[in-house]
């Protein structure tokens, strides 16, 4: 992870002045008014960590596709609801194949399984 | 389209990979986040994306119109600019509202009761439009630019992230985000993952699940259900929805900040507060701040003595109420809250900071903000008045189940954790490698998936 040795480590939002637009919530007036009233906290500060955008994309392509290998089935369901439209016979199939692959794999059997074990009923 | 679907998944690819992509074009990436703003909502309705677009326009002229100039503003601009969106919620939310009260009224009397129009809400219609009146406002107090191109505005109030149910954006806070290039070098991605994971998790494990099994069923039947069954729904939906709509807010915060944008925190472990006052300073926190700063201290706030301020707080809580919902349950739920706040007020009950007031106050604090989420969740006052009737009904539990009681039990132990929990978590996860934190938040998308109920229910405040 990058962020912690590169000045400035975040967005340029987070490290904006008090009191100027694009300030934290705290320094817009945001924090509760009143003696003794704790402020807003953020989820963000200057100690969050932070990716360049070229890693920050492989990260997120690789989430989804692991996600699109273990939900191959609903994207198959989802395939078959497309309406009739030229390509929907391409996806099909490439939707097909992926499920066929990811089964061969084993991954929605082992989801089922785990679904069927722990799952939260319906 | 929700935020926990495929299609939105899909959608959101497709929007971080052009964003990205076009981060040396700020105007054509502006363009590409409005355009798919309109995409997002017209997924729901695509007549109601020209609603969206008359409103933007409508803020953007009325900025122009009572920006600070050199030329004395004439008094009337500001009402006229404000009463454009007050007009649109009014019209979509409280028109039949209204005619529903005043059908009941002349029924009284043996007169004819008007039709109702039938008017469907559009979803999100009450935060894009507060999000409209605060542009208007900031501009009027300088607090912001009136923008000279209605594009920053669009994309400032239909940003698709929180354009279905917030968090409320401040024009002040976001505009100068709209208005420059996002760094491409210092994206918080494992925080963003960490609230979107969190978001899942609260939303499709605890909240689908407390309101499938527990809540929907005992609040449609209350004459059917023992005391134990209507005390654990009660608290079921404390717990349901704060699971709900902090987890929109936490995604919502979590996908703009992938996009290099930031929206403050929304929701601060609201049950551990020890008043009233506290409570409100936790939850929906930009609502609460949004009423206080554009309702509460123009009606006066605590100046002009103990009386005014009494009626202050009660009108920004009843008004905080019906913009809810339009029904009177709303309206006597916002006049708890009120209420209690006044109270609290001129008793000097402002919570303990810690010991064992601070507990006691936690504890009277939460059954009390609990006894209004029966009025919140209850479809009308005849089921209000069910589920307390079935708090005196000593007979063996037909819905609470060990299961949905640990469940509850366990989303309010949440609010137990330390405040900075996530960011410990982030601390410990910072050494991982991107594609390492990519897979493992993939597994945990999964997982989480897997386990939760089929399906996903619309968030809880879709309809506000």
């Amino acid at each position: 992870m990058h962020g912690r040795a590169e000045p400035p480590p975040q967005q340029p939002w987070l490290l904006s002045p008090e009191g100027e637009p694009g300030a934290s919530p705290a320094a817009l007036g945001l924090a509760p008014h009143g003696a003794g009233a704790r402020p807003v906290p953020d989820d963000f500060s200057a100690c969050s960590a932070t990716l360049p955008v070229r890693h920050a994309v492989a990260a997120v392509l690789l989430a989804l596709l692991v996600v699109a290998m273990g939900r191959s089935g609903p994207i198959l369901d989802a395939a078959y609801g497309l309406d009739t439209l030229p390509g929907t016979e391409a996806l099909i199939t490439a939707a097909e194949a992926w499920h066929g692959a990811m089964q061969t794999l084993g991954i929605p059997q082992t989801l089922d399984a785990l679904h069927g074990a722990f799952g939260l009923a319906e | 389209m929700l935020f926990p679907t495929g299609v939105f998944a899909l959608f959101f690819l497709l929007v971080f990979l052009a964003h990205w992509a076009l981060r040396r074009h700020l105007l054509a990436d502006r363009w590409l986040l409005l355009g798919a703003s309109f995409v997002f909502y017209a997924h729901w309705s695509f007549e109601l994306c020209f609603l969206l677009l008359a409103l933007g326009l409508w803020a953007w002229g009325a900025g122009r119109l009572v920006a600070p100039g050199a030329h004395a503003r004439p008094p009337w601009r500001l009402p006229l600019a404000v009463a454009g969106p007050l007009l649109v919620l009014g019209w979509f939310k409280y028109a039949d509202f209204f005619l529903a009260e005043a059908g009941a009224l002349l029924a009284r009397f043996g007169l004819e009761a008007p039709p109702l129009l039938g008017i469907i809400l559009p979803v999100g219609i009450s935060f894009f439009c507060f999000q409209a009146i605060s542009y208007i406002l900031d501009v009027a107090r300088g607090e912001a630019r009136a923008e000279p191109s209605p594009l920053f505005v669009l994309v400032y109030i239909f940003f698709f992230p929180h354009l279905a149910a917030g968090p409320i954006v401040r024009a002040a806070h976001f505009l100068p985000q709209v208005a420059a290039p996002s760094d491409p070098r210092r994206i918080p991605f494992l925080m963003a993952g960490l609230l979107i994971l969190g978001g899942l998790c609260k939303k499709l494990l605890l909240a689908n699940t407390l309101a499938t099994q527990l809540v929907d069923p005992v609040f449609r039947d209350p004459e059917g259900a023992a005391a134990a069954d209507a005390l654990l729904a009660i608290y079921g939906y404390a717990a349901q929805i704060w699971c709900d709509f902090s987890a929109y807010s936490d995604m919502a915060i979590g996908v703009a900040a992938l996009l290099g944008f930031h929206f403050p925190r929304n929701f601060d472990q609201p049950y551990r507060a020890a008043s009233l006052s506290e409570f409100w300073r936790r939850w929906h926190i930009s609502l609460s701040s949004w009423l206080r700063d554009y309702l509460y201290i123009p009606l006066g706030g605590s100046r002009g003595g103990e009386a005014r301020t009494a009626r202050n707080l009660m009108l920004t809580m009843v008004l905080g109420g019906l913009w809810h919902g339009a029904a009177w349950r709303f309206v006597l739920w916002g006049a708890l809250h009120g209420a209690g706040l006044v109270a609290e007020r001129f008793l000097g009950l402002r919570g303990a900071v810690a010991g064992p007031r601070r507990w006691l106050g936690m504890l009277l604090t939460f059954h009390l903000v609990c006894l209004g989420w029966v009025l919140f969740r209850a479809p009308d006052m005849e089921g209000v008045g069910g589920i307390l009737t079935a708090l005196g009904r000593w007979e063996p539990a037909l819905v609470a189940t060990p299961l949905l009681a640990a469940l509850t039990a366990f989303a309010l132990a949440l609010h137990l954790l330390p405040g900075d929990w996530v960011e410990r978590l982030e601390r410990r996860l910072v050494a991982l490698p991107a594609p390492t934190l990519g897979v493992g938040f993939g597994v945990a998308i999964l997982l989480i998936v897997t386990l939760g109920p089929s399906g996903v229910a619309p968030f809880i405040y879709f309809q506000f």
